[in-house]
């Protein structure tokens, strides 16, 4: 896959470029977000091979360790901060500057998120139903795989067809950058789920609604509404853009919402 | 001065010519010292790793294979995905969260750690014995609540016993919670699947059957006389996991 410098539209970078570049070599006004920066933030600089002891570096070369470590180059700090501006994600900056995307949020997001479900609809099968019946062993467990397999394609393989798409027809950042969007993005409804346990269905089904606008808003703006302020994603002039523009928004709001229906409506 | 080739011979000879019984015993004995040690307090994190610096996987195996057969045995249906989903989590997380604390750039051993974390499940056995001790014994709700209690208190001496060894892997600044907060859920993964390995309502007898036999407590379509309408009641459950 090569590189289309030359292409208005494009501003795709590919992650195995060797080059180290430096934040800003690209000419972008100061106050880019540098999530949808066209270049990669500097790797080589950030990237910190694990050095464990005598048995760590040959299982850790056999299965690529060193390549994802640079996804992984996060503090305590730096989660909360981009788990809080998914929470509310009209003030601040969810890439800061001199950081890059990380895959950790994603990971473990959705994993807690999985967690999150399962316990959450057992708790409200006990409050709701009548005699304190629930759900036998093995239906649980279908349960527990069932939103295991949904939410972790939806992190990575969706968001994997999201940017697949948006590349396609030219536009689009990193695909760790819109893996790390789709995993953060689901802050707000794990959130909502643990708050949705009460009896009154209502309740339940309009804080869910919150945190799925919530979190709807906040893939808005990091993949779209950003690269719009910048620039980079024109579509004013141009009437072949409206098409792919749809039809990029249609999909990946139809994959949002089937998986708002599904942690609103899952296992009642 | 010894030679050293003989030393070796006379080395490799005692542990050839004992009995199986003899192997097996010392292994045995190893797995309870280390059970013993990684899962009480007294010993330091440096301790530990000096212990588990020649790690073997037999203690883990061991853990996982009960704590799998326990819940599978206790599954009303569909035993087999239980023991597999067991079996899966408890390795696959286990190498995950391993994996995560070295792309966090911890300084840990990928096998020390994975028996670490192996043996650091064995509270949540001893949980799983008990719960399965109380459903027989007493049954009903006190009998959940008491496993609900005893499954929290073993969660909690889990968490406590591999995070402190993980917490002094040498992270860089501010990522030990970053590393920690996957063991906390590897461990509470475990300890749910144990909660609901002990599931004892059918939920479709009891909506199905609700306005006829509303005085019946779920336990009696256990009942022999009832043995076709909970076939049928069982069937229909794991049919719902489509909703």
């Amino acid at each position: 896959m090569g590189r289309n410098r030359g292409s208005e539209f494009t501003f795709l970078v590919e992650e195995e470029d060797d080059a180290p570049v430096t934040t800003g070599q690209v000419g972008i006004q100061a106050s880019v977000d540098e999530g949808f920066q066209p270049v990669p933030v500097n790797p080589t600089a950030v990237a910190k091979a694990p050095v464990a002891d005598e048995e760590a570096p040959s299982t850790g070369s056999w299965w690529g360790i060193n390549s994802y470590a640079k996804h992984f180059n996060v503090s305590y700090g730096l989660v909360k901060d981009r788990l809080l501006c998914s929470l509310l994600p009209w003030k601040g900056d969810f890439i800061s500057e001199g950081n890059g995307p990380d895959l950790y949020g994603p990971l473990w997001v959705a994993v807690t998120m999985v967690i999150s479900i399962s316990i959450t609809s057992e708790i409200q099968q006990r409050i709701l139903s009548i005699n304190g019946a629930v759900d036998t062993t093995s239906v649980q467990f279908h349960h527990l795989i069932l939103a295991f397999v949904i939410v972790m394609g939806y992190v990575f393989l969706g968001s994997t067809a999201v940017w697949a798409i948006r590349r396609y027809y030219g536009i689009g950042c990193e695909l760790v950058y819109t893996t790390c969007v789709y995993g953060y993005s689901l802050m707000p409804l794990v959130i909502a789920k643990f708050i949705s346990i009460t009896p009154v269905w209502v309740f339940n089904l309009v804080v869910v609604i919150v945190g799925w606008t919530i979190s709807a808003f906040f893939l808005y703006k990091q993949l779209w509404q950003i690269g719009m302020e910048q620039g980079q994603l024109d579509f004013a002039d141009s009437v072949s853009w409206r098409r792919p523009a749809q039809l990029i928004a249609v999909v990946s709001t139809l994959l949002h919402a089937g998986l708002g229906a599904f942690v609103a409506f899952a296992f009642r | 001065m010894a030679n050293p080739f003989e030393m070796q011979e006379s080395t490799l000879d005692s542990t050839i010519d004992e009995s199986v019984w003899e192997s097996i015993k010392r292994d045995i004995i190893q797995v309870g010292r280390r059970l013993k040690l990684v899962v009480l307090p007294g010993l330091s994190t440096e301790q530990i790793q000096a212990e588990l610096r020649d790690w073997e996987l037999w203690g883990p195996l061991f853990i996982c294979m009960s704590l799998a057969i326990i819940l599978s045995v206790v599954a009303n249906d569909d035993a087999s995905l239980v023991f597999s989903v067991i079996f899966v989590v408890v390795w696959a997380g286990s190498a995950v969260v391993t994996i995560n604390a070295q792309l966090l750039g911890g300084k840990i051993s990928f096998f020390q750690t994975l028996c670490l974390l192996g043996y650091c499940i064995f509270p949540l056995l001893i949980s799983t014995g008990l719960c399965f001790l109380w459903n027989k014994v007493i049954g009903g709700t006190i009998a959940e609540i008491l496993q609900f209690v005893s499954v929290v208190i073993a969660l909690s001496w889990s968490i406590w016993a591999s995070s402190s060894f993980m917490a002094d892997a040498r992270f860089p600044d501010g990522r030990k919670l970053l590393a920690l907060y996957p063991v906390l859920l590897f461990y509470l993964s475990v300890a749910w699947m144990i909660l609901i390995g002990f599931q004892q309502h059918n939920r479709v007898a009891a909506d199905s059957q609700a306005p006829a036999q509303a005085g019946e407590t779920p336990a009696d379509a256990t009942d022999v006389g009832d043995y076709d309408e909970v076939i049928l009641e069982e069937g229909d459950a794991s049919r719902r996991f489509l909703f």
